[in-house]
């Protein structure tokens, strides 16, 4: 039996996105999580969110045209917001996000001898892999 | 001796690619959750995982 997952990239600079996003009138309802950034957008009701997950945002530009006036504030986001946004990844910090993945092998590894498997690391191309074995009992 | 065995890749970007292999059931997935956490943003199951609960599921409709 066999299953795939994927698991999303961690948030550089969060504290960077989020301090620009408070400084703008129309972002309110602001949620961070440990991969995800979620808020809201004012004058545009309803459930919609705006979520930075890993380092991709999820914006539903649909929601802009069904809310008539909201189609303005969420483009008026989107011209202040964007331009913020992407200086700051240009300044991401690659120290940052190399301590982000050494941490993150370093929590697998643990786990994995926790749970009794051999664990064989390989590094491919800046990429880190891990082969976690065990016999199958019974 | 046969093995479970799972695969695990750490992108530069710190997102996590895995892939366990050999485990009896859905334990295939229990077991990526011990080691990686809970949030997935996406989980596959392959054939074998499908016709295996599909075989589990006619066993416990004849029982």
């Amino acid at each position: 039996m066999s299953a795939k997952v994927k698991i999303l990239a961690p948030i550089t600079n969060k504290d960077s996105i989020v301090d620009a996003l408070n400084q703008l009138d129309c972002v309110h309802d602001i949620r961070v999580g440990i991969d995800k950034i979620v808020f809201r957008i004012k004058d545009i009701t309803g459930n919609h969110t705006f979520t930075l997950e890993g380092n991709q945002w999820n914006f539903n530009y649909e929601d802009f045209y069904r809310e008539g006036n909201g189609e303005a504030k969420g483009r008026k986001f989107l011209d202040e917001f964007m331009p913020i946004y992407n200086k700051i990844q240009e300044e991401r910090h690659v120290e940052e996000l190399r301590q982000l993945v050494k941490a993150k092998e370093e929590e697998i590894t643990a786990k994995a001898k926790a749970y009794n498997y051999r664990v064989i690391r390989k590094e491919d191309n800046g990429k880190i892999k891990l082969v976690l074995t065990r016999p199958r009992i019974g | 001796m046969s093995e479970e065995r799972i695969e695990i890749t750490i992108n530069e970007d710190g997102s996590v690619d895995a892939l366990s292999k050999g485990f009896k059931g859905p334990v295939c997935v229990e077991e990526l959750e011990n080691i990686l956490g809970k949030e997935f943003a996406s989980i596959s199951k392959t054939d074998e995982y499908h016709q295996k609960h599909i075989k589990q599921n006619i066993q416990q409709v004849r029982n």
